[in-house]
Formats: structure tokens, sequence, C-alpha cells
């Protein structure tokens, strides 16, 4: 998380298609988007715009139909399965909104997990990785604990927790909020602000404008496009009417 | 009543609705239950079912006994029999019989037919009528009196069933015999499974006993059956036995009670059922376990797929709860289902169990005689029982747990990592551990069974059973009276044989190697009487064991000089010689064998040691005879010395020789019905097939075991799969490699496996002590047998745990976070 302002994430011409028997849904369409190391960003817009689509391919979850996707300057867009999820180990913490805890594992295991999947990190460099990140988010309290034994706030703490331990570029948060009453929603959004304040390069999809307004940027899509804000209200003035 | 029958209405709605589950549920019921049903069948007709006589649980055997001299059990000797009848209080009345083989003539070819000679006591004591004609009146057995009595069969295929046979005459040894009577078509004595004279009759002749069997102290040929008196324990009986064996020793004669000096002789009462049931009583025994193993594993997986299913239905279950149905109702409602699976399972089990039982019959070596083997009401009554017990077994548990899920769990269905999800794994993953236990259980009797084939298989028998040719020559009393009539024959026919082209060496013996009969003790010169075993006796003629391939190890074989009027000699085995003589040379010795007229022999060779019993069995101390130095009373009396078996060793394929060596016997006499022609290596061949059956049949319900539990560790690691998907995209959007995910599903499968294999292996360790009787050349723990079959057990469960782990790593990871 340093040399900030360097350009983290270049995706031009971003498109990607599904196709359903013959039926093809163009679920983003030439998405352009720059998002630098240190950046706070946040993605918006209404429900079925792509968002979740391109933070998915941003995480390399998925991959494009087209376009071209630079990670730390790096094309990433055609990589195959293994460093794909060799790059999602090292260089990508997730924060979804379902917090997407195991519930077999107890919380020191949950955040130790993708440390895991490292070759040869020692056991004791885990432990150390863990345990800051438990800090970091005001969870380390809560090691032995399962997941169903912690609240939905705690649940999320322990996910971004998790998402840090790797020490990873960037961190992608989808919805981060989407499953917590406001004061526990507040409160992760504090944590995300405090993460960037530290340098954490993060980007966040979210429908809700009170959390967009956490980040430095906000980005909108629409119909699978990245739009300008005001261009977002026409468009949505025109959905309405 | 009505809630039963909605319960039955809705589960075979169920049932129908989800015809995959159903059918693979029901196929492994009917797989488990059909071989238990089939396999109860022959244990019923073999050990549970009483036997076919009239009141057959007052029904015993008598036997006498030395055991210092390694007889345990034995027929009797006529006149201790006549002593005991006259003094026994227990018994309403015995009856003695023995085996004959007779040549029955005048009716086509000569053959030799299995006969037994009975006392007229016998089918009263029994309580078994002819069904034509009549039993033997009392006065009937003694000598002179030929009178017969046709098995059904007999009359069946030498008669055509008719009527009119009683009264005609056949002949049997030459002897005209009148027809008097015809026994029932299930009737059959002797009964095989017993110690001796156990081959079920073809026809019965009178026991009669002659002078020289009523002065024939020690030779112990007739087998007796007696009926408890009413109100005589079995226990009574025995303790009478042993006061008549010490009052039968008294009466000893003075020079054959001295050799008794340090031995005693014993009376052994049984039950009937038992003495002939006893031989097989330990395999049907370990069988019966082996396929209620195969049942408990059948039921772990549908326990298991009742488990899996279970999930699916949790919402059915949340809603029927919110609505007001009690724990109790949910339960009668989901062990309704499990009973209508099972008896469908049932049902189409009992069908199974019809061919099933067919194949097994089939199976079963020649040397085995089984009682009628019939799906009976008791196989009913059994089949309905395991049906009731295997819905029992593996309803209960999925049903309580599907009903132990709250209502707010349950309405959100298949909720991920859920308590209840990780609840129902444990279960799960219990059904496994125990399924791998009992698979390994079976896999390492399995194992141990093969392993004693494969031993035999590979043994040294003792003798060169190849290119060797061996029949049974009787020689009827009629028309060989005197010795001198049956020595010349078989001397003749050893010199013609041995002229035949392709034939190297011929001779002949009262037994062959693998069929001893005859035991006798033997006393050494100088040596205290009570530590010489009883030895196994054989009389040669020709150049028997040099034909028969049985090494010279010490001294010389017998010559053509070694005859009556020379020196009595005797061949020892090596056995013998070490037991009795072991720090000297045998060579030069002298023993004294037989009875009150025992006679000294000298030890002017060793040869190797034979076994003559099973070739599983131990050899005992052999000794082997010139027949020309034999008594001629001995010869003109004893059956067994005018029945010998010749041998015939040829260039080639013995086979070929046969048909010249049956037509030279019969130049020499054309009315010989020469019998039992067959070549040493069948002989073998036969001696371990009771091994290849026990080996083939655990192996088949192992291999059964087996499959059963890699499906079960398949679906249960598939149905874990599909249950963690979400995990799994989880693991993967952290950057879990494939091989991660692989390593993650299979390592939890072979730990379940493992925890199975590590329980079935001390399972196994306690339960192959039972199997030390079945086994040959392997100790009960054979070290080989438990690794190599825990190996194969963890490499096939391996495999089983690798396609659902394949499955799980190409789980795309987008579509399983989305996975709900």
């Amino acid at each position: 998380m340093s040399d900030n302002g360097q350009p983290l994430i270049q995706i031009t011409e971003l498109t990607k298609v599904f196709y359903t028997d013959e039926i093809e849904t163009h679920a983003l369409s030439g998405v352009h988007l720059m998002v630098n190391k240190g950046e706070y960003v946040a993605m918006s817009g209404p429900s079925g715009c792509g968002k979740s689509t391109l933070l998915s391919i941003i995480g390399l979850l998925d991959t494009p139909t087209g376009g071209r996707y630079m990670l730390n300057n790096k094309p990433v867009e055609n990589l195959d399965f293994a460093e794909r999820a060799r790059i999602r180990n090292q260089e990508i913490g997730f924060i979804f909104q379902s917090f997407n805890l195991i519930g077999d594992l107890t919380v020191y295991e949950n955040v130790e997990l993708p440390l895991t999947y490292r070759q040869r990190m020692p056991s004791a460099e885990r432990k150390q990785r863990v345990m800051e990140a438990l800090e970091r988010v005001g969870m380390a309290h809560r090691v032995r604990h399962y997941p169903s034994q912690l609240s939905g706030g705690q649940q999320q703490r322990v996910a971004v927790a998790r998402a840090l331990a790797g020490k990873p570029s960037i961190l992608l948060a989808d919805e981060p909020t989407g499953n917590l009453d406001s004061r526990n929603g507040e409160a992760v959004m504090e944590l995300l602000q405090n993460l960037h304040r530290e340098g954490a390069t993060i980007c966040m999809v979210t429908h809700d404008p009170r959390f967009a307004k956490h980040a430095q940027r906000e980005v909108h899509l629409f119909d699978g496009k990245v739009v300008a804000e005001e261009e977002l209200k026409k468009l949505m003035a025109d959905v309405h009417a | 009543m009505s809630g039963v029958l909605q319960d039955v209405r809705y589960g075979l709605r169920v049932l129908r609705r989800q015809p995959t589950f159903t059918a693979v549920a029901v196929l492994t019921l009917a797989l488990g239950i059909g071989i238990n049903a089939a396999m109860f069948s022959v244990v019923n007709a073999v050990l549970l079912r009483p036997l076919p006589f009239d009141d057959p649980g007052k029904l015993v055997a008598v036997h006498e006994g030395v055991p210092s001299l390694g007889f345990s059990k034995i027929p009797f000797a006529i006149p201790d029999l006549m002593l005991y009848e006259q003094g026994q209080k227990s018994f309403q009345g015995m009856a003695a019989y023995r085996n004959d083989n007779l040549e029955l003539s005048g009716l086509g070819e000569p053959t030799r037919i299995t006969a037994a000679r009975v006392t007229a006591s016998l089918f009263p004591l029994l309580g078994v009528q002819p069904i034509l004609g009549r039993s033997f009146h009392d006065d009937e057995d003694r000598p002179g009196i030929a009178v017969v009595i046709l098995g059904y069969g007999l009359w069946q295929s030498k008669y055509g069933g008719s009527r009119d046979v009683i009264g005609t005459t056949i002949r049997l040894d030459r002897i005209p015999y009148t027809v008097i009577g015809v026994m029932p078509r299930d009737f059959q004595f002797p009964l095989s499974g017993a110690s001796s004279n156990n081959e079920p009759a073809q026809l019965w002749v009178p026991r009669a006993f002659t002078p020289a069997d009523l002065s024939g102290w020690a030779r112990f040929n007739d087998d007796v059956v007696a009926r408890l008196k009413p109100g005589v324990t079995l226990a009574q009986a025995r303790g009478e036995a042993e006061a008549m064996a010490q009052r039968i020793l008294q009466a000893y004669p003075a020079d054959l009670l001295r050799r008794f000096t340090n031995t005693k002789l014993v009376s052994v009462v049984d039950p009937l059922q038992a003495e002939v049931s006893g031989s097989v009583r330990p395999l049907l025994l370990l069988l019966q376990g082996a396929v209620g193993l195969v049942l408990l594993i059948a039921c772990t997986n549908v326990a298991l797929l009742l488990l899996s299913r279970a999930s699916g239905r949790a919402r059915e279950m949340a809603v029927r709860t919110a609505l007001g149905a009690g724990r109790v109702r949910l339960l009668t409602q989901l062990l309704t289902e499990s009973f209508l699976l099972a008896s469908l399972g049932g049902a189409l089990g009992l069908g199974l169990a019809i061919w099933f039982k067919t194949f097994l019959l089939k199976q079963v070596p020649a040397a085995i005689t089984l009682p009628r083997v019939q799906v009976d009401a008791g196989v009913l009554i059994f089949t309905f029982s395991i049906t009731f017990l295997a819905a029992i077994f593996f309803g209960l548990a999925p049903a309580l747990h599907a009903t132990r899920t709250g209502v707010r769990e349950g309405m959100q269905e298949g909720g991920r990592s859920g308590t209840g999800s990780r609840t129902r794994h444990r279960v799960q993953g219990a059904f496994v551990i125990a399924e791998f236990g009992l698979a390994l259980l079976l896999l390492v009797g399995a194992g141990l069974l093969l392993r004693t084939f494969e031993k035999l298989l590979d043994a040294n028998p003792g003798f060169q059973p190849e290119k060797v040719l061996a029949m049974t020559v009787p020689l009827p009393q009629q028309a060989y009276p005197q010795a001198n009539d049956v020595r010349n024959y078989y001397q003749r026919a050893l010199l013609e044989l041995s002229q035949l082209p392709g034939v190297v060496s011929v001779g002949g013996a009262n037994d062959l190697p693998l069929n001893g009969n005859e035991l006798d003790a033997v006393e050494v010169e100088g040596q205290n009487k009570s530590t010489t075993p009883a030895v196994r006796q054989t009389w040669v003629l020709g150049d028997y064991l040099r034909t028969m391939g049985i090494p010279l190890i010490r001294g010389r074989l017998f010559t053509p000089e070694d005859r009556e009027g020379t020196q009595l000699v005797t061949v020892v085995s090596e056995n013998m010689a070490k037991i009795l003589w072991p720090i000297e040379d045998p060579i030069g010795k002298r023993i004294l064998r037989g009875g009150a007229d025992g006679q000294w022999l000298t030890v002017i060779g060793v040869v190797g040691d034979v076994p003559d019993g099973a070739m599983s069995s131990a050899p005992r101390p052999h000794c082997y005879s010139p027949y020309l130095q034999e008594r001629d009373a001995a010869i003109a009396a004893a059956d067994t010395l005018r029945s010998l078996q010749l041998a015939v060793r040829s260039r080639g394929n013995p086979d070929t020789v046969a048909a010249g060596v049956i037509d030279r016997l019969h130049r020499l006499d054309p009315a010989l019905a020469i019998s039992n022609v067959r070549t040493m290596q069948t002989e073998v061949n036969q001696s371990i097939a009771p091994q290849r059956f026990n080996a083939m049949l655990v192996g088949i319900y192992a291999g059964l075991a087996l499959i059963l539990a890699l499906i079960g560790i398949y679906g249960v690691l598939a149905y874990m799969v599909m249950q963690q998907t979400h995990e799994m995209g989880i693991r993967m959007a952290l950057g879990a490699q494939r091989h991660h995910i692989v390593a993650l599903v299979v390592i939890g499968g072979m730990r379940l496996v493992l925890a199975g294999a590590a329980i079935g292996l001390v399972g196994a360790w306690g339960v192959t002590r039972l199997m030390q009787s079945l086994l040959y050349g392997i100790a009960p723990g054979d070290p080989l047998t438990f690794i190599v079959v825990t190996g194969l057990l963890s490499g096939a469960a391996l495999l089983a745990c690798y396609v659902p782990a394949m499955r799980a790593a190409r789980i795309d990871p987008m579509s399983a976070l989305h996975y709900e």
C-alpha cells in the first residue's frame, strides 16, 4: 500500500456478455476505469447496472468477454485459473455483503485461511499477520469463536480482517453494509475509512448514496457503462418517467 | 389408524416422486436382505431345522474314544456295544450302523453303490417307516438273512418307481437279496457331517453281527445312534456313559487290557443334531456373520441417503411443525417411509434370495452334503425380522435428525454452514466410519481365506499327484472268499497294468493320500506305551510308494521279497520317526501294531509325510506295511483289505490310460464294479475345494461390502461438496488453487476412511481369532493381509473421494459465491 498516485487498475473497453440459451446479456459494454494506488472509489448505480460484475472482473473472480485489464501494470484479462487464484490470494482482499465466513472455522482460522494458500509462509508469520489484522478491526479477543457466535457487525469486521491479513494491493468490498443495521453499517464504513487513511486502496460497490459519500471518488454505472453523475441522474429520471 | 394409512399413502407418494432415490435404496436393501435370507436358508437347513425323525431332540450319537492316543471320538467295537446295551438304563433303544460299498449287479452294468448295514432296531428308533413294503423284522439282523430296503432314488432310477419291486431280487456283492421295502424320498441315513460312517446310503441291509464281530475287541467300526428314555437328560446319559466305559474296559481280555494300562477308554454321548452339524457349524456361522455385516453396510448406505435427503425436506418438516405436528408425529411419518422402503427391499430381497440360494448351493463342494435347503416358513420369518430391524436401523437416526431441526432454520432451507448441517455432517461421518470399519473387517476375513487358499495351492502335498490315476477295485466276498483269491487277483492286476503302454509304475493300497481311513495304536519296543500316538496304517502292494511319488528319506522301500513268511517289516513316515525316535536311527527299530493280536514289525525305511485328511490337515504319523504280509484272516474278513485302491503312474496325461486300465482289470473279472476312477490331481483339487468355496463366498460378500462402502463414501462426499459449494467459492475467492480444493475434499473423506479403517482393524484383530479353524499356513493376525487389505481399501476409497474432489475443484467461484 505504497506508491500512492500510481495507477493500480487500468480498464479499457471492458465488455462482459452472458449467454443463456439464445439470449445474450450485455452486462458490461465498454467500461473505462482507472483506480490509483491509495484511492478510495465507490461504484454505484441501479440494480442490474453491472457493478457487481465489474467488481468480480476486477477481483479476477470472472473474466471479461473483451477489452483490457491491467493490474499493477500487468495484463490480467487472459490469465489461467491458477494464476488468477494466485493474484487473488496475494493482491486482492475481498469483503462480501454476506460476510462469507466459513461456519466450521473459528475466527482465527477464517482470517488465517488465505495465508494457508500461500506457499512457504512460516506459521509464526501467519500468526503475526492474523493477530495484527484482528487487532486492526478490534476482534482479537474473539479468536476462538465461531462465526455463528458473533453479531453481523462483528462477522463483517472479521471478514475485513481476513481481507487485510494477506496485505493485498486493493480491498474490494461488495455492498459491505448490505446485511447490517445502520449502526453496524456506519462502524464498518468508518473502519474502511480508517484503512484508507492508512494507505489502503479500496474499491467499494454500494447502492447507498450515504456510504458512497465516504469514498474519494464515485463511479456511476448504468446499463453496463460508466456515466457521469449528472448523466446518471438524467438517465434515472428517464427510466422513472 | 387413519393417520397410519395417511402416512403410508404419503410415503408411497414421496417414494414415487423420487424414483432414483427409491430405486437405489430398494436395490441396496434387497441385496443385503437377499443374501442374508439365502444364507439363512442354508443355516436353517443345516443347524436349526430339526432332523426329519420322530422326536429328534431325544436322538443321540454314542461313540467310544481313547483321547490319550488321539482318538477323541471313534465308532464302537461290537463287543463294547453289546456290553453297553446290556448295562445302560438311559436309552429306549440303541442301533448300530456302518457304511459299506457294495457291488450292485443284475440291473445293467455292475456299479458300486453306497450302502449302510443297520441293525433292525434303527428304523423304529428313528421313527421312520418305508413308503412301500416293510422295515426289517427284529430277527432279520442275523447272518444269512439277505433282505434289502431301497432308497427312493435307487428305486426311481433302477425300477422306475414300480410298486412291484417288493419281493424281487437284486444282487449285492454277487449275493441275491430280496427287496422288502422302499424308504421315503427325503429319508437320508447315515447323516452327512457325522464324524464317521457319514455317507448317505442308497440302500440298507441288515447289520448281522458275526462271531468275528462279537469277539472283535478294539475293532472300532460301527457307529451307534440311541434314543433317550423319557425324563432322562443328556447329562444323565453322559454320566452313565462314563461308568459304562469303565465297565467295558474291565471286560477287556487281559492282553488287550495290558495295552490300556496308561490310557483311558471313554464313551461320548452327543445330540445327533450337533453331531451332524458340528463340522460345518463354524463355517456357516462365519458366513452368516459375513452377510450380516453386508446388510449393516447396506443399511448404513440407505441411512446416508436418507440423511442427505433430509436436508431437502427441512422446509417440509418445518412447515409441518409450524402447522402443529409434534415430533412423535413427524417421526412416525418418516419411519413409515423407512418401513415402506424396507418392505420393498425385503420383497425384492426374497426373490433375490431364491436365486442366490441356488447359486450358493451350486458352489458347495461335492464333499459337503447338505440337507434339502429351501425357502420355508423359517426363512420367511427371518426375512421379515431382518427387514423390520433394517428399517429401524437405517430409518431412526435420519428421522431423529430430520425432526430435530427448528422451524426457523428449517424455513431457511439449504441454509449454508448452519449448525444443523454440521450436525448432519457429523452423523454422516459417523455412518461412513462405521461402514468402512465393517467393510475392512469383512475384507480382512476374505483376505485371510484367500491367503489360506493360496497357501494350499502352493502347499507341497508330500507326494506327486501329477500323472497318477487311481481307482477303487473291490472284490466281493462271494466271488473271492479266500485271502489267496484276493491277493492273486490284485497281484495279477498289477502285473497286467504294468505292461500297459504309457504306464510307468503301478501299486495298490487300502487307502490313498488325502483319504486315510485306518488308525491304529502302536507300541514301541522299550518305550513307555502311553507316549505313543495313534498312527495311520496303510497296507501297500506292488510299487505303491514310488507310484505315488512319496519320497524315500532313509533305508529302503518294500521289495517283492517282503511277503508272507519273511520278517514283518514296515516303512514309517518322517514325522512318526521323529516322534518315536527323536534322537535315534529308526532303521531296525521294532513296533507292535494292532489290537489284542498285534504283531512286531521292523522298521526298514522312512518316507516323506503325506496328509491323510484334507490338504489343510497336519499329516499324522504314518506306518506302511506290505499287503502280502497281512494275515489271511484279516484280508478275508476286512472290507478295506478286499477293496484296494489301485494307482497307475503314466508317462503322459493319466486320463489317456484310464480306458486301457479298466479294460485290463475287466479282462481278469468282467463283473467287477470298478469305481471312483479319478486322477490324484483331482483328489488334490477336491481336497482344497472347501477352502476355495470359503474364499470365494466370503470374497463375494467382502466385494459387495467394498462396493457399498465406496458408494457410501462417494455419495457422502458428493453430497458434502454440493452442500459446501458456497464454501468452495469463498475459498477460491480467497485464492485457493484447485489442488487446495481437491486436498480439502480428499482429506476430509480420507479422514473418515482412516478412522473407519482403524476401528475395522481393531475389530478384525478380534474377530479373525474365531476363524482359526478355517485357516491354513497363516495366523489370524497375519500382518501382510491386514496391511494389503487396508492399503487396497484406502486406495479404493481415495479414488471414491477423488471424483467429488475434482468436481469441487471445477466449481466456478462466481457461481459458487452466488450459490445458496
